[in-house]
């Protein structure tokens, strides 16, 4: 026999009636106090989860409901039906500091090995899943919005374009499997990309910034290490995951939301870029190597590539930047 | 049914009362229900958000407290899921076909732009439906042809006067809003004029406009320098900040007038609320919240919350004129108002607060 006080609100009217409630042995719950007194068996009563220290609810069948904050009488009527495990646990997880710091510990381990190994791994199995018929759309499909909005068609001879294709298809020999496509055009400085489905473009700027054409050679092989490592897809599926995996954590925070979720997430992505671009660095070395090029042709070129574009970005803002220090990569490839 | 009106008993029409808005919720608490949140939603890869979802709102409507009693969200987890799982796929089609193909993309984006009154619609009626106080439910009445068609007049009447008509469009949608919401059988009113939006938009702009104009000048003085693009972008990233920073300023004082502007116009029968957050206590409260949440890399994002909460609160007043008494709508009236068709999701719309 329990008994405790609530406060009854029967879901037709705001008014409130202070009630006490009994349990009786044959799992009947009685409310008394009301102009007629009430009951209802307890197995029909649904007792709302534990939630810190706030008011808890009991919901009878008819809508009425009761207030209450007795935990003691609330979890031992909760026992008594047998019901509310689950909710239980939470509140047990939710109530303990010693828990709390847990989680605080688990968390960064979670998020420091997932950001590190977990997404990497997970965005190139995902990546090797993808089949090619869908690449070849993706690439297809970037390569067009490009065109539309900074790109310009090359205006490159056709001679010294039908020459570098040459010398592109004759690398691309090496990797059968990979559908590679070499395409020219202009409009956004000395650069080079590779899309998803195997197209590397390059532009203009960068042909006529090369001094020889092994040095152009040199930055296809990094742009084939890309493809060769489905560097594109990845990088949307490392950071389309980042930003996810940040916004959970933030939650609704919205007046802070833009700065903290764009900082963070930018570092993280900044981070996998300077990766990639290591991959695609060891991945031209190895190619300059077997085909007996020498490597201060890429050395030659990034530093006429980082003339021509102003330098690195000063040492605080290195972390936000998508290339490894490029005083670095010249360092790997004149060792 | 027959309604109750306030003025039926003579002793009671005569007080009036002032019921203040309390909070009780509390950081340290708080913090260990948002910790075990963001941990079980990463550990079950997202799923348990909906759980989550609804934990951290029920302690915050537990929380607030009204003449002795508290409020309460009754949302259920699994119809939270559904909905968060509609989103994704909506969002996940939206972003995919980004990189397959322009005309696709614009398809979807129009589809959800299309689609928006609808999620506004739902996303109230689910709201209002799954709040209550004193075991008697709020709802939400719009209909989603009224909601669409107001929307996009809205939309044609700002692009046709070149965004001015932007308050108006503002006052028009949160006036839509509030009207159409009831708590039981009383249906509530707003009194906030169109006037008051032009008002509070036109401080905003006025505080605005330096920071735009010494930004832009900045921008132009020193694109001139020497130095290549990425000497220009080294010099940029620290003016962004301080830029973001000073934006601050006029976001708060929007913020706290829309608030006020949103409760102080609202009348429920007898009763109205009354609402003075003022800028510059919102101003201190973002800062110290964005300092706060940045040093301890989130970990404060708890007590953020709960420090705008507990100042929202205790700037919200309900006078009260005669009993607060309401009754339940009838289930009849209430899906003849549409109300059996909420049960959709949770999507948070913001009405200007």
């Amino acid at each position: 026999m329990t008994s405790f006080y609530a406060t009854y609100y029967d879901g037709l009217t705001s008014e409130r009636v202070s009630v006490e409630l009994t349990l009786d042995e044959a799992g009947t719950l009685h409310v008394a106090g009301l102009v007629a007194p009430v009951a209802h068996p307890l197995a029909a009563v649904r007792i709302g989860p534990r939630l810190g220290s706030t008011t808890r609810s009991l919901v009878f069948p008819d809508g009425a409901k009761c207030e209450c904050d007795d935990h003691a009488a609330l979890e031992a009527l909760e026992r008594a039906a047998g019901r509310g495990g689950l909710s239980r646990f939470v509140y047990q997880l939710e109530s303990r500091w010693r828990y709390a710091v847990g989680a605080v510990v688990l968390l960064s381990c979670v998020g420091l090995a997932g950001s590190k190994w977990g997404i990497p791994w997970l965005a190139r199995r995902i990546a090797d899943a993808v089949p090619p018929r869908m690449a070849y759309d993706l690439g297809r499909g970037t390569l067009g919005i490009f065109d539309q909005t900074v790109l310009k068609p090359s205006v490159l001879g056709d001679a010294r374009k039908q020459e570098l294709t040459t010398e592109f298809g004759a690398m691309a020999q090496h990797y059968p499997s990979l559908p590679l496509h070499l395409t020219f055009r202009r409009g956004i400085g000395p650069n080079a990309f590779a899309l998803p489905d195997g197209t590397v473009v390059v532009t203009d700027e960068l042909v006529e910034l090369a001094r020889n054409d092994d040095e152009v050679l040199a930055v296809l092989a990094h742009e084939i290490g890309h493809v060769h490592h489905r560097h594109s897809l990845r990088m949307a599926l490392e950071s389309s995951t980042v930003v996810l995996l940040i916004s959970t954590y933030l939650g609704d925070v919205t007046q802070l939301t833009t700065l903290s979720t764009g900082l963070p997430s930018v570092y993280a992505q900044a981070r996998y870029s300077r990766e990639h671009e290591t991959e695609a660095d060891t991945f031209a070395l190895h190619y300059l190597d077997q085909c007996s090029i020498p490597h201060q042709h890429f050395a030659d070129i990034l530093r006429a590539l980082q003339k021509a574009t102003g330098g690195d970005p000063q040492s605080s803002m290195q972390y936000l930047s998508s290339h490894p220090p490029t005083s670095e990569r010249i360092h790997r490839f004149e060792r | 049914m027959q309604a109750h009106t306030p003025g039926d008993d003579p002793t009671e029409s005569a007080s009036e009362r002032e019921l203040p808005f309390r909070f009780t919720g509390t950081a340290r608490e708080y913090f260990r229900i948002w910790i075990v949140n963001t941990l079980l939603t990463i550990v079950t890869l997202g799923l348990y958000s909906a759980w989550a979802k609804v934990r951290s709102k029920q302690y915050f409507y537990r929380n607030t407290w009204l003449d002795g009693t508290s409020f309460e969200y009754t949302a259920d987890p699994i119809k939270v899921l559904k909905g968060r799982i509609l989103a994704a796929a909506a969002l996940g089609l939206l972003f995919g076909s980004q990189h397959y193909s322009m005309p696709l993309y614009f398809c979807v984006l129009a589809l959800l732009v299309l689609a928006s009154p609808w999620i506004f619609v739902k996303a109230l009626a689910f709201n209002a439906r799954n709040s209550a106080y004193r075991n008697i439910r709020f709802a939400f009445t719009g209909r989603v042809g009224e909601a669409a068609g107001m929307y996009f007049g809205m939309l044609v009447f700002q692009l046709v006067t070149c965004g001015l008509a932007y308050p108006y469009a503002q006052w028009r949608l949160t006036s839509f809003a509030v009207w159409r919401h009831w708590f039981g059988d009383q249906q509530f009113r707003w009194t906030s004029k169109a006037g008051d939006y032009y008002r509070a938009y036109l401080l905003v702009v006025l505080m605005a406009l330096p920071g735009y104009v010494l930004f832009i000048a900045v921008i132009f003085a020193s694109a001139k320098d020497p130095g290549g693009p990425a000497a220009l972008q080294r010099r940029m990233l620290p003016m962004l900040g301080v830029f973001y920073l000073y934006l601050l300023v006029p976001g708060a004082f929007l913020r706290a007038r829309a608030a006020n502007l949103l409760w102080g116009g609202l009348h429920m029968g007898e009763h109205h609320f009354t609402s003075n957050q003022r800028g510059f206590d919102l101003l201190k409260l973002y800062f110290v919240n964005l300092v706060a949440v940045v040093v301890s890399l989130g970990l404060l994002i708890p007590w953020a919350k709960i420090r705008l909460a507990n100042y929202r609160a205790s700037c919200l007043t309900l006078h009260s004129h005669g009993a607060l008494h309401v009754e339940k709508l009838l289930d009849g009236e209430a899906n003849a108002l549409g109300e059996g068709l909420s049960d959709l999701g949770d999507f948070d719309v913001g009405i200007g607060v």
